[in-house]
Parts: C-alpha cells; sequence; structure tokens
C-alpha cells in the first residue's frame, strides 16, 4: 500500500502544484478562449504549455544531468554538436536534409531580386556570408568534419559567381579561431576581422568617412555560451560544464560637434544582418573601421535575409538616405526551411 | 491527449482517480466515459459526435441483432457494420483517393484534406466485432449504452488500441473489483510503458528522422537507422500498448495483451503471433476466416492471408506503401506456408530468427518512408548505392545517448530469451518489481520535462 501511496503522491503533488502555481493563467486561458478553440483543439495546446510551466523543475538538477550526459558521454543534446577540448557547435552546421538543395536553390532564385531591389534605389548592397564555425574550426569536431558546410559554402561560391555581387569573402583568411568555444558567434578576433574586411570593401567604393570614432573597452566579464545555454549546461556545476569564456565589450563613441540642433544627419550605412552583427562588438568595430556611423536593423534569428526583407517590405522610409546596406548572414542558413516572408517574395518572383 | 504528458500525468489522471474513487459503484462506468470524452476532445471536440454517433448507432444496432430473426438478423449485422466502416472509408482514405486521382491526372477540384479523427480505426474495430459477435451469439447485446459506450471509449485504448473486443471486458462492465491490489498492478504496468516510451522510443525517434532526412545514405546509415526504427517502433507502441492496459488494470477492466516479445520470433508466423496481437487476432476472426480462412483449399487459403494482410497493411495508413507493406508480409506468410506445406527442412532456429528480423526490417523500411521516393533512397543506401561507411551526415546527427538507448534497447529485446538461464531472472525479466518501474518512470518524468512532447506513433493509424 505504502508503494502505491507514493506514487499517487508524486502524481498529486504535480496536481496541487499546478493548481496554484498554474491556477491564474489556466483560468485566463480558459476564460478567454474563444468557442473555436474548444472544438478545433488548438486551446488543449496552450493547456498543456501552461501546466508544463507550473510543473516545478529543478535547475540545479537539470544542470547536473547535462553535465553528467556532457562529462561521461560527450553528450550536449539535440541542438549541440561537443567537439573536443570544450568546443561547442550549433548542429545545424552539421546536419544534412534531402531537402537542403532544395531550400538552398529557393534562396539563391531570390538573391538576383534582392540584388535588383538595391541596385533600383541606388544603393551599395555589400554581402557578407558568415562561414560555418564547424568549417573554421574543424579541428575540434573531433570525429567528424565539416563537409556540410563546404557544400554550402562552394554552392554559394557559383552561385554568387553568376551574378554580380559586392561580397566580402571572410572564408579564405580568416583568423582562426574567430569564434567563441561554447557560442555559435564570432569572438572579437573574427567581428574586428569581419567589421575590417567590410570597411575596406566600402570605404573602397565610397571613400574613407569622416566621423571621429573612438572605441573603449570594458571590464572583463564572463561570458555564457549561447551553445552552452541550448546544451543545458549553464546550469550544470563548474566541474561538469565547458570551462567559461571571458570578454571585454567594445564600445563605439562617435563624436559630435555639440551644437544646439547638431549637425549629424542619418547614417548612409545600414547593418541589415543577423545575430553576428549584435555580437562581440562587430557594429562597433565597423563604425570604427568606416569612419562613419552605422544604423543597426539586424535581426537575431533574422537567417539568410530576415533583416534584409524587413528593411524593403515593412521599413522602406529607412532606405531613404542610406548609400550602404550591409546584408550579413549564417551561411548555415541558406539551407534552412524558408521563412514565410521569403516564401511571399519567392511566390511574387514566380508568380505563383 | 497522451500519455506522456504533463496534463495527463498530473492533471486528468488525478481528478479521474479523485472521481473514480469518490462515486458510488453505479456511477463508475459513466465516470469512465465522461472522462474518456473529454480525453478525446483534448485533441478535437468537433469530432466527438461522430464517435458519439458511432457508439449509439453500434449499440442500438446490436439490440436489432439479438432480437432479429432469419434474414433480418443478416440486415441488422450489416446496418451495424456498415455505416462504421463507411465513416472510415471516408475520413481515412478519401484523401488517397484524391491523391492518387491528381497523380493520374484526373485531378479532384476543390478539395481540402480531410483530417482523420485519431483512434477512428480502433474505434469502429470495436463497434464491427462487437456487431459481429452479438451475431455469432459469441456475447449477448449490451443492454446498457452508458455501459457498451465505456467499452468503446475507454480512455486507455480510446486512441491507440489494443483493439479491445467486447466480449473480453464485458462481464467486468458490469461488476468489477477496484482494490489496491489490481490498482497496483495497473500502476506498475503503466509505470512501465509510461519509461519504455520515454526512455527507448522518444529518444530513438530523433535519430530515425535524421537517417530518413539523408539525401544520400550510405549502408551504414541505413541499416544503423532500420535498427534503430526497429525498435523506435516498438518499445513506443509497446510502451503505451502497456500504459493503455495498466491504466484499465487500474480500474478493474483486464485489456488484452498485445505483445509477446516479437522480435524474437523464429518465423514470420510467429511474429505475426507476437506483434500487436489484438489487431492480429482480429483481422483473422472477422477478416480471414470470414473470407473463407483455410477452408477453401490451400490456394484459396493463400489468396485470404494475401487479402487480410494487404487490407492490415492499408488500415495502417491511407498511403499505398502501407498497402504494399502489407503485400510483402502476407507473401512471407505465404511463402512460410508453402514452405512447410512442401514438407520442406525446418530452418533452424537462430537461422529463422535472423531471416524473420531481417525480413521485418525491410518491411519497417517501407512502413516508415512517407512515399515512394524516401523509400526508393532507403533501400538504394541498404543495397549501398550510396556507399559503405557511415556518412559524416549521419554521425553528425548521432548523440551519444541515442546510441546508448539503441544498445539498450537491443539489449531488452534479447533478455528475455537469457530467461532459461535461471527461474530467478526469468522471473524478474516477465515481471520487474514495482520499485523498478517507480524508478524508471520517476527518470522518464524527469527526462520528459526536457522534451516537447512526442507523439504517440500509433495516433496516424
Amino acid at each position: 500500500m505504502i508503494k502505491i501511496l507514493t506514487v499517487l503522491a508524486i502524481i498529486f503533488s504535480g496536481f496541487v502544484s499546478v493548481l496554484f502555481r498554474g491556477g491564474d493563467s489556466l483560468y485566463d486561458i480558459l476564460k478567454t478562449a474563444p468557442l473555436n478553440d474548444y472544438m478545433s483543439g488548438s486551446l488543449s495546446g496552450k493547456i498543456d504549455r501552461a501546466v508544463f510551466d507550473a510543473i516545478p523543475r529543478s535547475t540545479g538538477l537539470n544542470g547536473l544531468s547535462a553535465g553528467l550526459l556532457y562529462k561521461g558521454l560527450r553528450d550536449a543534446g539535440p541542438q549541440v554538436w561537443a567537439g573536443c577540448n570544450d568546443w561547442l557547435y550549433s548542429a545545424e552546421e552539421l546536419r544534412v536534409d534531402r531537402r537542403d538543395a532544395e531550400h538552398m536553390a529557393a534562396r539563391l532564385r531570390l538573391l538576383p531580386r534582392l540584388v535588383q531591389a538595391f541596385a533600383e534605389r541606388k544603393i551599395l548592397l555589400v554581402v557578407v556570408p558568415v562561414p560555418d564555425k564547424a568549417e573554421q574550426v574543424e579541428e575540434q569536431l573531433c570525429g567528424i568534419s565539416a563537409d556540410a558546410s563546404r557544400v554550402r559554402a562552394n554552392a554559394w561560391a557559383r552561385a554568387a559567381g553568376a551574378t554580380k555581387l559586392h561580397q566580402v569573402n571572410l572564408r579564405d583568411q580568416w583568423p582562426r579561431p574567430g569564434y567563441w568555444r561554447t557560442d555559435t558567434h564570432w569572438d572579437s578576433t573574427g567581428a574586428q576581422f569581419a567589421a575590417e574586411a567590410v570597411a575596406e570593401l566600402v570605404n573602397g567604393a565610397m571613400g574613407a568617412g569622416t566621423e571621429r570614432v573612438s572605441l573603449t573597452r570594458g571590464v572583463r566579464h564572463e561570458r555564457p555560451g549561447d551553445l552552452a545555454r541550448l546544451a543545458g549546461l549553464q546550469d550544470a556545476p563548474k566541474w561538469l560544464a565547458p570551462a567559461a569564456e571571458y570578454t571585454e565589450d567594445a564600445r563605439a563613441t562617435i563624436q559630435r560637434s555639440g551644437g544646439l540642433l547638431d549637425d549629424a544627419t542619418a547614417p548612409s550605412v545600414l547593418l541589415a544582418g543577423s545575430s553576428f552583427s549584435q555580437n562581440s562588438g562587430f557594429i562597433e568595430y565597423l563604425q570604427m573601421a568606416l569612419a562613419r556611423e552605422v544604423a543597426q536593423v539586424s535581426e537575431a534569428g533574422g537567417g539568410f535575409a530576415g533583416a534584409l526583407l524587413k528593411l524593403l517590405q515593412q521599413k522602406p522610409d529607412r532606405l531613404a538616405g542610406a548609400k550602404v546596406v550591409i546584408w550579413e548572414w549564417p551561411m548555415r542558413s541558406l539551407v534552412a526551411p524558408l521563412s514565410d516572408p521569403e516564401r511571399q517574395m519567392l511566390r511574387q518572383i514566380e508568380g505563383h | 491527449m497522451v500519455f506522456v504528458s504533463d496534463s495527463f500525468v498530473f492533471v486528468f489522471l488525478p481528478l479521474f482517480l479523485i472521481a473514480y474513487a469518490g462515486v458510488p459503484a453505479f456511477l463508475r462506468n459513466s465516470t469512465i466515459l465522461f472522462f474518456s470524452l473529454i480525453f478525446y476532445g483534448w485533441w478535437r471536440f468537433d469530432f466527438l459526435p461522430l464517435l458519439v454517433a458511432i457508439a449509439c448507432w453500434s449499440w442500438l444496432t446490436g439490440l436489432w441483432i439479438a432480437r432479429a430473426w432469419g434474414s433480418e438478423r443478416r440486415w441488422a449485422l450489416l446496418a451495424g457494420i456498415v455505416p462504421p466502416l463507411v465513416s472510415l472509408i471516408y475520413f481515412k482514405y478519401v484523401n488517397l483517393f484524391v491523391d492518387s486521382m491528381n497523380s493520374l491526372g484526373a485531378p479532384v477540384k476543390d478539395w481540402s484534406p480531410i483530417p482523420l479523427p485519431i483512434g477512428l480505426s480502433f474505434f469502429v474495430f470495436g463497434a464491427i466485432s462487437y456487431s459481429v459477435d452479438v451475431f455469432r451469439k459469441t456475447v449477448p447485446a449490451e443492454p446498457s449504452l452508458i455501459n457498451y459506450s465505456t467499452y468503446q471509449a475507454m480512455f486507455g485504448h480510446l486512441v491507440a488500441g489494443p483493439v479491445v473486443r467486447y466480449q473480453s471486458v464485458a462481464e467486468q462492465l458490469k461488476s468489477r473489483v477496484f482494490d489496491s491490489k489490481e490498482f497496483a498492478e495497473g500502476l506498475r504496468r503503466f509505470m512501465l510503458g509510461f519509461a519504455q516510451k520515454v526512455l527507448i522510443g522518444d529518444t530513438l525517434a530523433p535519430l530515425v528522422d535524421a537517417g530518413y532526412a539523408l539525401p544520400s545514405p550510405s549502408m551504414c546509415d541505413t541499416i544503423i537507422t532500420v535498427v534503430a526504427y526497429t525498435l523506435h517502433l516498438y518499445f513506443d507502441f509497446a510502451g503505451y500498448s502497456s500504459m493503455a492496459i495498466g491504466l484499465g488494470l487500474m480500474v478493474g477492466l483486464k485489456f488484452p495483451e498485445n505483445f509477446d516479445n516479437p522480435y524474437l520470433s523464429t518465423s514470420l508466423a510467429e511474429f505475426w503471433r507476437r506483434w500487436h496481437i489484438s489487431l492480429s487476432s482480429w483481422l483473422r476472426d472477422y477478416l480471414y476466416i470470414p473470407l473463407g480462412g483455410n477452408r477453401a483449399g490451400r490456394a484459396r487459403s493463400y489468396v485470404n492471408l494475401m487479402v487480410t494482410m494487404a487490407l492490415g497493411g492499408l488500415w495502417h495508413g491511407a498511403s499505398w506503401t502501407f498497402m504494399i507493406w502489407g503485400i510483402w508480409h502476407g507473401t512471407g506468410l505465404v511463402v512460410g506456408r508453402a514452405w512447410n506445406a512442401m514438407r520442406m527442412p525446418a530452418v533452424p532456429a537462430p537461422v529463422g530468427h535472423i531471416i524473420t528480423l531481417v525480413f521485418v526490417m525491410i518491411g519497417w523500411t517501407l512502413f516508415r518512408a512517407q512515399d515512394w521516393q524516401t523509400a526508393a533512397t532507403m533501400f538504394s543506401g541498404l543495397a549501398g548505392q550510396h556507399g559503405f561507411a557511415m556518412t559524416n551526415g549521419f554521425a553528425a546527427a548521432m548523440r551519444p545517448i541515442e546510441v546508448a538507448a539503441l544498445v539498450v534497447g537491443i539489449a531488452m529485446v534479447y533478455l528475455p530469451a537469457l530467461s532459461r538461464l535461471s527461474p530467478r531472472l526469468a522471473s524478474a525479466i516477465a515481471r520487474p518489481s514495482f520499485l523498478l518501474a517507480a524508478v524508471l518512470w520517476l527518470w522518464s518524468l524527469w527526462v520528459m520535462q526536457s522534451r516537447t512532447v512526442i507523439p504517440f506513433l500509433y495516433f496516424q493509424f
């Protein structure tokens, strides 16, 4: 009898927890849901979520479990590949899917239209594909190689060769490693290298900028990596987690005249990229190297053309005074499933 | 609703148990029925009227069959069988018909795909077997609509089986015990099934997906993928059946066993006696035997077997790949029978086991493929057309925890074969203790919190 009661105690403690911790949100969901949600079953998904959230979890226990899996089996969860020496990689860069070629081909059909949209506005579109971490730090992959990255990079190189592009090639001269160990993004060395490479192209086309930009560095602090977080290792005991990484944040300051109305015009350079553009001080290094102010319109998770399409379709007024748009995107996003705006544009282009 | 979810374990189950334990005995079937309707409605409430209508219709025609005489009995039987069958065909196969017409160049215009109500097949099979059994006078017609609806809709087996026949629960619907011994046994079965699904079945699911997503899988990739799917399907489905049987036992209802170590079989016929037992026996009793079974000569029995397996295959899903899978198994069964009929020498058990397992796994390769192209890619991989060594893409997709689940899964399949070594081991394997079940269940709950819910595979059937 005791064994039954023990199991029932677990089940009923979960129930009590749902009542007390999730009662309000469940009540709100039930109160506000239209009849159609009840009939079509869409309500149950919301309730499932609320119940899931109401069940208490121990972050310490989850961290311990993730840490044991990581140290014991070198398993970092479904989204992260654990390489050697605490190097973590996004599984997206390594996976192969039969629809990859289809997604890549669709994006390559989008490319000429995107280039044309900026050419018509007489804006210089600078394309900055970010090479895969897997390819640039291949020696730490441990047991596998970055074949998928090379396939993507080669396919892109062929397509870019066929379209007249102002492209920055980061892949060949990449300052290895140039990436964080436990994060998918470039580190400050990689970001600075990329910024200087972009500036060389832009300054070559437009002449050097004239604004006075100064760069300062903050205090050194620990930088939790997004891949460590995805692997659930952020709460793991230190002895089970990858070694911590440290950084000093860069900050760019543009020196203005300081007049009453100020004489600064809207930036003529726009950065429409992905989370890479928001990480490791890329925009700061870019402003420094360009000697120009750069407007940030990047989108984390924007993938291939997220920020660019948003600019074209939803915020075209931002392009009014623009002379240069820097379009940064991670190479791995070439094979990701198409986003809704990408699909929509493709339908417009192809008329179906 | 799925059993492997917080909503079921921490909300539905406690509420049900409180209600079931709290009501007087005469209201217990109504309580099961009420909760079963909520359980089903969790998926979509707008399909509930369909299930209620089938249950009511089947109950009414059952009474008619029992009271009718002469040729009227046959009409009553037809009335009991045809409408549920038509609903199954409509919801399950009309989309396939439309797709086939489209691919044959005769497109059906303005067609919106019809959603398949989950568990409809199990519901309809229950209704058909009830009508036939009443017709055959194997069971008397159920006078109580509540009792009959409870049999049909009981949430334990409602959406994914096992295929429960009315005759197996008829007495228990009238009176049954609700005691701690049966409750504990049911709880043990439920927890074991839960752990089977979460720790092995669900863990292997991403590996199978990754293997099937490869554009050019090597022989090694394909073999690992197919072995992973073989285990994934078994632990997922056997786990679900175990949970269903456990939930039934908790309220005093005894559902039939659905699996008996099928991957230890030494022949295909034996495999089908051990795999999805409730479906195999249903097909035998309500399709193969009515078609004539073995009674009309050897050649006719082979045809009957092929027809039964082909329809059984198509029952699994509205795709021609399922039918070909059924025909594949039908052919294997016919060859096996012909071999025995010709008095050919018996195949040694280990060789028979290997042949059976390879045959079954080739069948699963087709079973899992969503379309012909995927199936062709996998078979070309099996034939080594894209090389033999593991590809980089597959190696990158294979997590160490998945490899561990693969190894444990294989060990669990073969563990019962070791039970001959000692009676104590045999008993421990055949009936794992409550404590072990509870520990595995707790572990599964913990693992479940870190995953999104992976729907049960058989929902699509």
